[in-house]
């Protein structure tokens, strides 16, 4: 990487810190610092929302895998997009009826009690600490390949001014960036796809010298390895707090739905631009280690100035999910544990100032694990396989169907999170059935028999008392 | 083949494209957001 890669990586980094230092401003409440006064339009929530979920999975990880195993990995990975499309269609207009709602817990207090508020924000956090720290790693091993600079050095620079901005600027920070983050993605990891294509002769080229099976649709998998996977990345992220909270931050109903749909459709087609570079990568540079094949694309690939603009679009992906779920954690602490439990006599301005503490805590925190004690981000990220057994069917029972029994979401939740542990820990995941399917078909058992033997009084919310449940469930 | 090609140029462009769109509404929006409080 040479000067001028160096001064676009630079550049790039300067208008992270601008736009953050305006944005402090903005932010003249909770609210603002939750979810931006609840004033997002929707290109603006289209961008932060793909922005987000866009990670080092969606580029480095996609590009490595389809090295590997050719397109098919590709194919389950746009689960991810059929979720955020299906969620996009189906959910996010009905969580626009939670009026005052910032996070997951807050919908499940006014279906499943105040328990299963606590277990949601707690599982909440383990979620946003798990995917903060694999996104923390990323960076450091991408400015370690790419620059040469120890890991160390490379987490405190790649992290350090999503630190700032997170802290100071909340919601309005992470959007604005989200934004900036989106383009600069959305331009040059493309950009490099066109270039790599070119290197290798055009489409006809990269075919003939590509293995067969790596542009078919199962390649070497089995069809219930497939299926298996796909649902895995179907449920695993499935309105996790950053999402919840955008659909939140959405000025109407209307512009939630639209900006999800838009980013899931345009998901599908980074999944395929990142799984093309790993084609590409298997052509031109064959026997490299597998997560090594976009960053090296990068690095040998690229002329000067592009491979700047591209490692700062690498850069782009995984800060602004490590700034969604920054913020996520720090808002859901205070709003499903620090208020209802400790001080619900919280006002605003304190509840700004413990949020801000708090991003800043769990900001320094995942960085110290990720330099020290790697093993650590490890565990939280175990913790985010917990999400889909325990939440995701008992948030869509209650949003889509206004389901409501403290009972069933309780134990549910409880059965969910202890089968995908004993399948995980005890079974070690036999027939290659993964700890989240299993769960889920826990969770889901539970659910139903929970809530046909629960009592028959006030077993659902209906839309229009939506509104008067929150007043029971707000602090 | 065809269909290939034709996504493996297409696609790329199409969401360079849509990035740079998005950004353009993205600037508007931060400097209508830099003016003053919108209610």
């Amino acid at each position: 990487v040479r000067t001028l890669d160096w001064i676009f990586v630079c550049l790039y980094f300067g208008l992270l810190v601008v736009i953050g230092a305006q944005s402090v401003r903005r932010v003249r409440s909770s609210d603002d610092f939750a979810v931006a006064g609840g004033r997002i339009t929707w290109p603006i929530l289209f961008a932060t929302v793909a922005a987000s979920f866009l990670g080092g999975g969606s580029a480095m990880g996609n590009a490595g895998n389809v090295y590997k195993d050719g397109y098919v990995f590709m194919f389950a990975f746009c689960a991810f997009g059929v979720q955020i499309i299906l969620v996009g269609r189906f959910m996010v207009h009905r969580l626009r009826r939670y009026e005052g709602a910032h996070t997951v817990g807050d919908v499940m207090e006014v279906h499943y009690g105040r328990g299963a508020r606590l277990v949601t924000g707690a599982l909440s956090l383990g979620v946003c600490a798990g995917i903060l720290g694999g996104q923390i790693l990323a960076v450091g091993t991408l400015l370690d390949t790419l620059f040469g600079i120890s890991p160390l050095t490379g987490i405190l620079i790649g992290m350090g001014v999503v630190l700032l901005y997170a802290t100071f600027g909340g919601m309005w920070a992470v959007v604005q960036t989200d934004v900036l983050q989106f383009v600069v993605l959305g331009v040059f990891v493309p950009l490099a796809l066109l270039i790599g294509l070119a290197r290798v002769g055009g489409p006809h080229a990269l075919v003939a010298h590509l293995p067969a099976d790596h542009l078919t649709f199962l390649g070497e998998w089995t069809l219930p390895a497939f299926i298996g996977t796909f649902v895995t990345f179907l449920l695993g992220e499935t309105l996790t707090p950053p999402f919840t909270q955008r659909a939140f931050s959405a000025s109407t109903p209307e512009v939630a739905r639209r900006g999800y749909l838009v980013s899931g459709v345009f998901s599908l087609g980074f999944y395929f631009i990142t799984a093309s570079i790993g084609l590409v990568a298997l052509v031109l540079y064959p026997g490299i280690e597998t997560d090594q094949a976009l960053p090296t694309i990068v690095a040998r690939l690229l002329p000067v100035g592009v491979a700047g603009l591209t490692v700062a679009a690498l850069l782009a992906v995984i800060q602004s999910t490590a700034s969604s779920y920054l913020n996520s954690s720090a808002i859901v602490f205070v709003k499903d544990i620090y208020v209802p439990f400790v001080r619900p006599d919280a006002g605003d301005r304190h509840r700004l100032l413990v949020q801000r503490i708090v991003t800043l805590v769990v900001g320094v925190a995942a960085v110290g694990f990720a330099i020290a004690a790697p093993s650590i981000i490890d565990a939280f990220v175990l913790a985010f396989n917990l999400w889909a057994p325990t939440v995701v069917l008992p948030l869509i029972a209650a949003v889509v169907w206004g389901l409501r029994s403290p009972a069933a979401g309780l134990a549910s939740m409880l059965a969910g999170g202890g089968m995908s542990a004993f399948w995980y820990w005890g079974l070690h995941e036999p027939h290659g059935v993964s700890s989240i399917i299993a769960g889920v078909a826990a969770n889901a058992v539970v659910f139903a028999a929970a809530y046909a033997v629960a009592p028959r009084r006030a077993r659902l919310v209906r839309p229009e008392d939506v509104s008067l449940a929150m007043e029971g469930a707000l602090r | 083949m065809a269909l290939y090609s034709i996504l493996l140029i297409g696609v790329p462009i199409a969401v360079a494209a849509t990035a740079v769109v998005i950004g353009v509404a993205g600037v508007r929006n931060y400097l209508r957001e830099l003016r003053g409080p919108q209610e």
